[in-house]
Parts: structure tokens; sequence; C-alpha cells
């Protein structure tokens, strides 16, 4: 098998993430670079909604949080910053949504309702994924988002460091931390 | 790091079963894929909620907006006001409510003339009025008993003269005399306008029906029209 020709150029190359392009072209008004984008990038952000609010709003809270991106793109200075300027959008957009349920009469904080009971026996659960969200959300805060995406989103743990621009250890300390942690509280409150 | 270990990783290895189990049940929270629509940007995804649907809280800061609007509203009405006063002639002043008008000058009690009626003429027939030294014994002088005062004095009726033809004024009972014997020397400036307008007859009456002036000592004078002028409701006959 032949070497490349210039051994630093292919591995700057292969580290080069393949969504870079679709920035850069993104912030030229390229459209279909950002749809591209979206499709790569929608579940991360979906996983990072879930942490945070009810799965009926996820889905119309991560279209928002790219049409945020959209009309912002000029805000982003680097394209390398690029997940985690999308991810602090995405939590901003969680919180906005929950103070405003807050302020809703007559509807309790959804905070409220989440950490008084972290069984997930409470009569509104109504099946097994939403008792597993309550126990997963109930672990400490670091274990959440890494879980979320590998058993909600589906992605791998390389996957999630990419896209959340988190080292790979990190990642893979805190998601065996936090699976063995829900391993616990599943066998003592099955 | 076990193979389950791997298997959370990357889904390498041996397939643990919980999380495989876990991985199915949490499955339809997941993403599922959909197209953004991004080529109108500027539409909301979902309508602004309309503002006649739900009843609108009442400000807490109108009342304090409003006392504030009304305060600044007679503020500006008062400034309005005083610089419009300097504009305001005296006579108007009556009208104004809010201008006080000047009080007359007071004497003091202490410098009253003592010879003065109360009608506020002096009786020139009074003695002079005597002069007092005071504590350095120099003479004081009354300011308002100085020879040239203007206060007016009493005079008799033979005393007053006309000012225009020096003859004794006439009594209230006298008829007025002509304007010509009080000066006769002034013209009239409007005499020869009126001289003009003056008819040179009475019965120069222009008759309106017959459109020509009748004047009794014309020659050719005729009771019956003119005959240039034609009668138009005349038959030809």
């Amino acid at each position: 098998m032949p070497y490349p020709a210039d051994p630093s150029a292919a591995l700057e190359r292969a580290s080069t993430p393949a969504w870079l392009a679709w920035v850069e072209a993104a912030r030229a008004g390229d459209r279909a670079a950002f749809r591209s984008l979206h499709r790569d990038f929608a579940s991360m952000v979906h996983g990072l909604l879930l942490a945070r609010v009810e799965p009926s709003s996820a889905d119309d809270l991560t279209q928002e949080v790219f049409l945020s991106a959209w009309q912002r793109l000029d805000e982003l200075r680097e394209a390398l910053a690029w997940p985690r300027w999308l991810a602090a959008i995405a939590r901003r957009r969680a919180l906005d949504h929950r103070r405003a349920l807050a302020k809703r009469p007559g509807t309790l904080p959804p905070e409220l309702g989440d950490h008084e009971d972290t069984t997930g026996t409470r009569a509104s659960v109504r099946s097994e994924a939403e008792r597993l969200l309550i126990l997963i959300r109930a672990l400490p805060e670091p274990y959440v988002e890494p879980l979320l995406l590998r058993l909600v989103e589906g992605m791998s743990g390389p996957e999630i460091a990419e896209r959340c621009d988190l080292s790979p250890g990190y990642v893979r300390v805190n998601l065996h931390r936090g699976m063995k942690l829900l391993r616990e509280r599943l066998e003592t409150k099955p | 790091m076990s193979e389950h270990d791997d298997y959370l990783w990357d889904r390498s290895g041996a397939v643990d079963l919980e999380v495989a189990r876990i991985e199915r049940e949490l499955g339809p929270l997941g993403w599922r894929a959909t197209s953004i629509a991004i080529d109108a940007p500027d539409t909301p995804l979902r309508p602004e909620p309309s503002r006649s649907a739900a009843p609108r809280e009442p400000s807490r800061w109108r009342p304090a907006l409003i006392a504030g609007v009304a305060m600044a509203a007679a503020v500006l009405g008062l400034v309005y006001l005083a610089r419009h006063s300097d504009s305001i002639t005296p006579a108007s002043n009556e009208s104004n409510p809010m201008i006080q008008p000047a009080a007359p000058p007071q004497r003091s009690p202490d410098l009253r003339d003592p010879f003065e009626r109360r009608d506020g003429v002096r009786d020139s027939t009074a003695p002079a009025r005597p002069s007092k030294p005071n504590a350095s014994g120099q003479e004081l002088l009354d300011p308002f008993g100085s020879t040239n005062e203007q206060t007016p004095t009493l005079r008799t009726q033979s005393e007053l003269k006309n000012p225009f033809s020096g003859n004794p004024a006439r009594t209230p009972d006298e008829p007025a005399t002509q304007p010509s014997s009080l000066a006769g020397d002034l013209k009239d400036p409007f005499a020869r306008a009126r001289e003009r307008s003056k008819p040179t007859s009475p019965t120069s009456l222009v008759d309106p029906f017959h459109g020509e002036s009748k004047a009794p000592n014309k020659p050719n004078d005729s009771s019956g029209p003119s005959p240039d002028l034609k009668d138009p409701f005349s038959r030809r006959d």
C-alpha cells in the first residue's frame, strides 16, 4: 500500500472534520450546505434538548435551534467552533423554554416535576421509555448528555466526542461511569 | 476495559444486553430525521399568538405613566403662561386672572398732605404749607408742596379761558358756539370735497325706471320719454 506523498497533509486531511466545509459554505449563504449540517447535527441538538425539556417539545425546539443558527450564522467567527456554538444555542433555547413554561399560570416548573421523584414511578409516566429518561436525567450532569446521546440518539462515543467538540477520553469515562450508576439505580428501583 | 465497555463505546465487541435493552426502550424518543425549511428564514415555525386571544394584563406602569404625562402637561402650561404674560398688554391684564395688577403707589401716612381734599384736588386758596425744621435745624422741603407742583388748583369760572380763542369759557348752560367762530383762520380740509358732493339742485334725482335725470329748469323738458329712447313694451303701432 503506497504511502501518501505528504504524510502531514494526509494527517491534516484526516483530522479535518467533514462538516467544516459545510460550515464555510453555509456562512457564504449555501442552503444545501446548511441542510447537510442539519442532517448531521440534528440528533446531537435533539439529545441536548432531551436532557432539559420534555420529549414532546424537543422536536420543535430542534428545528427552532437550527433556524436560529441559520439566521445568526454571521456571528460565528470560526468555523471550527460550530459544534460548541450550536450546542450553546440549544442549551440556551431549552432554558428559555423552561422559563416560559414556568411563567404560564397553572403550570409546574418542569425541573420541579423531574427532580421531585427520581424513581420514574409517577402516575404521569405512561411508558418505560419515559421512566428511563427520568432516571437518566436524575444522574449527575456530566453523565446525562453523553448517555442520552448514546442510548437515545444512537451515536457512538467517537461521534459524541466529535459532534460535541469534547475529548474522546472525557466522553468515554463519563459514558461508563454514568452507565454504571444507571445500572445501580435500575437494580435498586426496578 | 471489558468487552461490554467496548459495546457501550463504539458498539464493538460483545453485546451488552442491558445496554441493548435500554437502547430499544429509548429508541422511539430519538430524533426522527426531517428536513428543515430554511427557504423562508424570517417565517417563524409557530405562529405568534394573537393579542386578542388572551386578555392583556393591565400594565403596572400605566397609572404612573398617566400621572407623569399629566404633570408634564401642567408644567408646560405654566411655562407657556409665564412666558406669554410678558407680551400681554396692561389693558388685557384685567381679563387675565393669572396676572395681578400692579398695586398703586401708596404714600406713607406720615407724608399725607393735610391740605389735600378727599378728591385729590389741592385747594390753592389754602395758606402755604408751613415748613418744619428738623433736628439739625435745617428746613425740610415738602416734596409735594413745591411751587411747581402739578396738582390741579381750583379756579373760578371767570378765571378759566378757552385755550383756542382766549375767550372766557362757556358755562354748561351756554349754547355751543360755531366751530368757525372758535378758530377763524383754520381751514376745513374737507370743505372742497363737501362742496363737490353737495347737490346742485334738490330735484336732480335720477328716475331709476327712466334712466334719465329730470331737471325742472331744463329747456327741452317734456313729460314724455326721451325721443332717443324707445319703450320696449310699447307696441309698434
